[in-house]
């Protein structure tokens, strides 16, 4: 029993839309936020050219569908507020996801473990692993990869 | 006698809704939009102003920080930044003098993930319930000229 429990982790799906679906860490995603009020900040990416303000901070708030999609779509209202380092030994940074639904918590377990599908491969970037979940591989990403702006 | 450097001393411009901020030693003069002679010369300047010994472009910048080709109601003022080679013009609504310290102001870094090449935004912040831009004036001018 207790080699099942070492073996599962917690891990929140998001979802971008447009079919964009990924998983990221329990501990990753801080809070959801439903119609925050939005800034726009010009000469910006595509992707990430709004911010809005959460405890004090100014924070960007990245559109992954427009960052594969490249098309301006109009986004939902729920943008999750994620949280991720650059390097261990760096402060922890928060960004804002825009959402098509609300995140979704689930147990994954190693031998859910699969490739990263070919159909998928605009995430190869950002994918640390892959796992299989009701049917459907879902990549783990790595959120300082996605805001490194690189 | 050498000016005062006080790194807390701001311009803000506002324009078509937004807020931008220039160091205030980076700013030559603030002029009236009467004083500027209007060209329709389609090379994105709106016009030119003739002071200071030197002939200056004057552009007019919408929300998005694009260029305007014809100046919108209202705009009464613009802010002549200082540049190496002639000074250059900003049309504005309103301009303001703010001093960040006073008022308690902390700039943030524009995230990594907003960058871009020609940005000429290098920090964001919170004022009068609005996200801020702060330039500098040298950025400003780089990417008026990159514009234009």
């Amino acid at each position: 029993m207790s080699e099942e429990v070492a073996k599962t982790n917690r891990a929140w799906v998001l979802d971008f839309g447009k079919g964009l679906r990924a998983a990221v860490g329990h501990h990753e995603m801080w809070q959801v936020l439903i119609s925050p009020k939005l800034f726009d900040v010009p000469c910006t990416p595509f992707h990430c050219g709004e911010v809005l303000i959460f405890q004090n901070r100014i924070l960007p708030v990245l559109s992954v569908s427009r960052l594969f999609e490249r098309e301006k779509t109009r986004q939902s209202q729920v943008v999750g507020i994620a949280i991720y380092q650059d390097d261990p030994a760096h402060p922890i940074h928060y960004g804002g996801l825009h959402l098509a639904v609300m995140p979704q918590s689930i147990y994954v377990s190693d031998d859910q473990a699969c490739d990263l599908p070919e159909s998928q491969e605009c995430w190869e970037p950002l994918a640390v692993s892959c796992f299989s979940h009701e049917g459907l591989a879902i990549p783990i990403i790595d959120l300082a990869s996605l805001f490194s702006g690189n | 006698m050498s000016e005062i450097h006080n790194p807390h001393l701001y311009v803000l411009l506002v324009f078509d809704g937004r807020y931008l901020f220039v160091p205030q030693d980076e700013v030559l003069s603030i002029e009236i939009i009467a004083d500027v002679l209007m060209t329709d010369d389609g090379m994105g300047t709106i016009g030119w102003f003739s002071g200071h010994g030197l002939e200056s472009p004057v552009f007019c910048l919408a929300n998005d920080l694009s260029l305007l080709s014809k100046v919108p109601f209202g705009r009464e003022y613009f802010v002549l930044l200082k540049d190496e080679e002639q000074p250059l013009g900003v049309i504005c609504d309103e301009v303001e003098n703010v001093n960040f310290k006073q008022e308690h102001l902390h700039p943030q870094d524009l995230p990594d993930v907003m960058k871009t090449q020609n940005s000429p935004i290098r920090q964001l912040l919170v004022y009068q319930d609005q996200v801020a831009c702060v330039c500098s004036g040298m950025a400003l001018v780089r990417y008026l000229s990159i514009e234009e």
